[in-house]
């Protein structure tokens, strides 16, 4: 067929932060046909996790993405909690959520500058990730280290906020202030990367919803939907935010979700850090149970889901992990279809892919014992959501 | 003056995605090392490879290709304890990794779960016998940084609860002839303070500030103490450090001092003795003496 190409993009290419392999079938550059494959990270996380104890384990949760760490240590640790029936202290509760809300930051603005940089303004990435060094320093203190925080444990947090690293927080909030009003700016229809990707990837609410869409890929459809507002874990049920939603649907309103989300997180820390409570910050573990629980929370990327059965042992027996870009990826089989290919890198980025979280699903053939990754095309549309 | 660029290929080899944002932060200006680099997409561009994570059995193939591709001088920098030795998934079904098990060659390793950038930066300046200012505040690490953990030779009494502890293997210890060594792999740690946290010897291990780990090999990973045992007043069989039966000691004393006082002769006598001599009728009758005198005298 004259004009008719199959252009395949990874596993390592310019466009993919991961290695993933997406192949891309192209009729006189408009994209007919999508498949993705994934797996190239999987790490056998879920499997691991039954081998290690319930705290220990937590290391295991929180290397399952190095970018939104906090959020599946708090999704995992808030499911243990509720199936170990343990009360967290408050104060672990607030300390959790004020480095859940500073992680959104960074990982927003991160994802922000990228966005810049696949449209080629390189200007905006340059600026933003040069702000962006303040929300990772304060990390640092907060924690010890920029990425893995390692601050979330069964039954509350390791380490506590002093009143010198409180005040630093509320500095480093007023701070980055400029930086996220800037992003909004720039992802104006008028602004310099709106104007490049107002338009692209459109993605309606009823096509949202259908394919399982989750955060801020959803809430860019118009789909009110936030397990921080809708079912409040940590202290998110004491704080006052809005949830952010866009209606158009295309790339610039999924990005511009981020960026709005980005001012409600500064006030979210700003609240959560006047109104920290005193008193402890863990609770003791308490004797083993038998049971299953499942959990959720909001990370950057969307709806995480956890589910972990115990056996009555210091373990857990089964671990299993629904991460937002594994629903999310499904949105692509929409929005790349019928795009220029100039466009796919922003269609691509636009749901903020995070492969590392994805890659946990691999199909085993029972006959032969083959090893193979499920792509899109093989799943049936019931598996989506199945958590 | 235009510098000649050393062109990177950029390899994630199934990391978290940790390491991969560290690299690329490390580039930034901040960091003063993004001028002399190049970030290539394509392998055959490339002198120098970076590599994150531990390769699994999908990236294992691709990152040996990308290896074979590399121009001279073939320069390969493994960066997180993922890419040294599979860090936290050293037992995963799906890891073939690490990178040098797989055939290649690796100039630098680079210590971290994930390492700062401004390791990464270091790193690479010396690679490129740059001399960096690193005068600037943000080079040194904040209080309560979690660097790499050292053992206190004063402090710890070589208990091992930090090797029971350790989510990754990372603490160990081995009991030679007359001394316990104590290790800490720097390869396989992830810099989380379990070891800290748990140490009943408050500072016994300690995560210090020092956050520059650049290794040529492995074995310059591993350091430690050695810590001298104790033999068996029965058998002879070393079974425990005398830093750490002290301890014992110390602790029941400042809990029950009054009532162990006057039996503490009795009780240094039963805790010379190994567990299986300590098992030995005579021995537990004994124990239990002790136990039922201490309880009378607690009652008195």
């Amino acid at each position: 067929m004259p004009g008719r190409e199959e252009v395949v993009i990874g596993p390592y290419h310019e466009y993919l932060l991961e290695p993933e392999r997406i192949r891309l079938v192209v009729e006189d550059g408009m994209v007919k046909d999508v498949d993705i494959t994934l797996g190239y990270c999987h790490r056998g996380i879920e499997r691991l996790m039954t081998t290690r104890t319930y705290r220990q384990a937590v290391f295991l949760s929180e290397r399952v993405c190095g970018i939104c760490s906090h959020a599946h240590t708090t999704a995992y640790c808030t499911t243990a909690e509720a199936l170990l029936g343990i009360d967290v202290p408050e104060r672990g509760l607030y300390i959790r959520t004020i480095v859940a809300e500073i992680e959104r930051l960074h990982s927003h603005f991160l994802w922000l500058a990228l966005l810049a940089h696949g449209v080629g303004e390189h200007e905006a990435f340059v600026h933003i990730m040069k702000e962006r060094e303040k929300v990772m320093d304060l990390l640092e203190l907060i924690s010890g280290n920029r990425v893995h925080y390692a601050i979330n444990t069964v039954g509350g947090v390791r380490r506590d906020i002093t009143p010198k690293v409180a005040e630093k927080i509320l500095k480093t909030m007023k701070e980055i202030r400029p930086l996220a009003e800037y992003c909004v700016d720039i992802l104006d229809e008028n602004g310099p990367v709106g104007k490049k990707v107002a338009g692209l990837g459109v993605m309606s609410y009823d096509e949202a919803i259908r394919l399982g869409a989750v955060g801020p890929t959803l809430r860019g459809s118009g789909v009110k939907s936030d397990v921080r507002a809708d079912d409040p874990y940590a202290a998110y049920g004491e704080l006052s935010f809005d949830v952010v939603v866009e209606k158009d649907g295309d790339v610039r309103a999924r990005a511009m979700v981020r960026a709005r989300e980005n001012l409600e997180s500064i006030s979210m820390v700003e609240q959560a850090v006047g109104a920290l409570p005193s008193g402890p910050i863990v609770a003791e573990m308490p004797e083993p149970v038998v049971g299953e629980f499942v959990g959720r929370g909001e990370a950057p990327r969307g709806e995480l889901v956890y589910y972990i059965r115990a056996n009555g042992t210091n373990r857990p027996e089964r671990v299993k992990i629904r991460t937002p870009t594994f629903a999310n990826v499904f949105t692509y089989t929409k929005t790349l279809l019928g795009a220029r290919l100039e466009h796919v890198r922003p269609i691509l980025e636009s749901i903020d892919p995070c492969y590392a979280c994805t890659d946990r699903l691999v199909l085993v053939d029972a006959r032969t014992g083959r090893e193979r990754i499920v792509s899109v095309t093989d799943l049936p549309y019931g598996t989506v959501d199945g958590g | 003056m235009a510098v000649k660029k050393l062109r990177v290929f950029r390899a994630d080899a199934s990391s978290c995605n940790g390491c991969d944002i560290e690299v690329l932060e490390a580039l930034l200006p901040r960091f003063k090392v993004g001028e002399y680099i190049e970030l290539v997409y394509e392998p055959e561009q490339a002198e120098a490879l970076v590599i994150t994570g531990g390769a699994n059995f999908k990236t294992a193939d691709e990152i040996r290709a990308i290896y074979e591709k590399l121009r001279e001088p073939k320069i390969v920098i493994c960066v997180g304890s993922c890419a040294i030795s599979k860090g936290i998934f050293a037992e995963s079904y799906s890891m073939r990794g690490p990178a040098d098990q797989l055939g290649i060659p690796v100039t630098v390793f680079i210590g971290g779960c994930p390492p700062r950038p401004q390791a990464i930066a270091q790193a690479i300046a010396s690679l490129l016998g740059l001399e960096l200012d690193t005068s600037e505040d943000y080079w040194g690490v904040p209080e309560g940084f979690r660097g790499l953990p050292e053992f206190d030779p004063e402090k710890c009494v070589a208990c091992g609860a930090c090797a029971n502890t350790c989510p990754t293997g990372a603490m160990s210890f081995e009991d030679g002839e007359a001394e316990r060594a104590m290790r800490v792999n720097y390869g396989l740690c992830i810099y989380c303070a379990t070891c800290e946290e748990i140490c009943p010897e408050e500072g016994g291990v300690r995560l210090t500030g020092e956050y520059r780990a650049f290794f040529k090999g492995k074995d310059e990973m591993v350091k430690g103490i050695e810590v001298p045992l104790r033999k068996c007043a029965n058998c002879g069989r070393p079974f425990a450090t005398d830093k750490q039966l002290e301890a014992c000691i110390r602790r029941i004393m400042e809990r029950s001092g009054k009532v162990f006082e006057p039996l503490l002769k009795e009780l240094k006598t039963l805790m010379s003795y190994c567990r299986e001599c300590r098992h030995t009728v005579a021995n537990v009758r004994a124990g239990k003496a002790l136990l039922i005198r201490a309880a009378l005298a607690s009652l008195s």
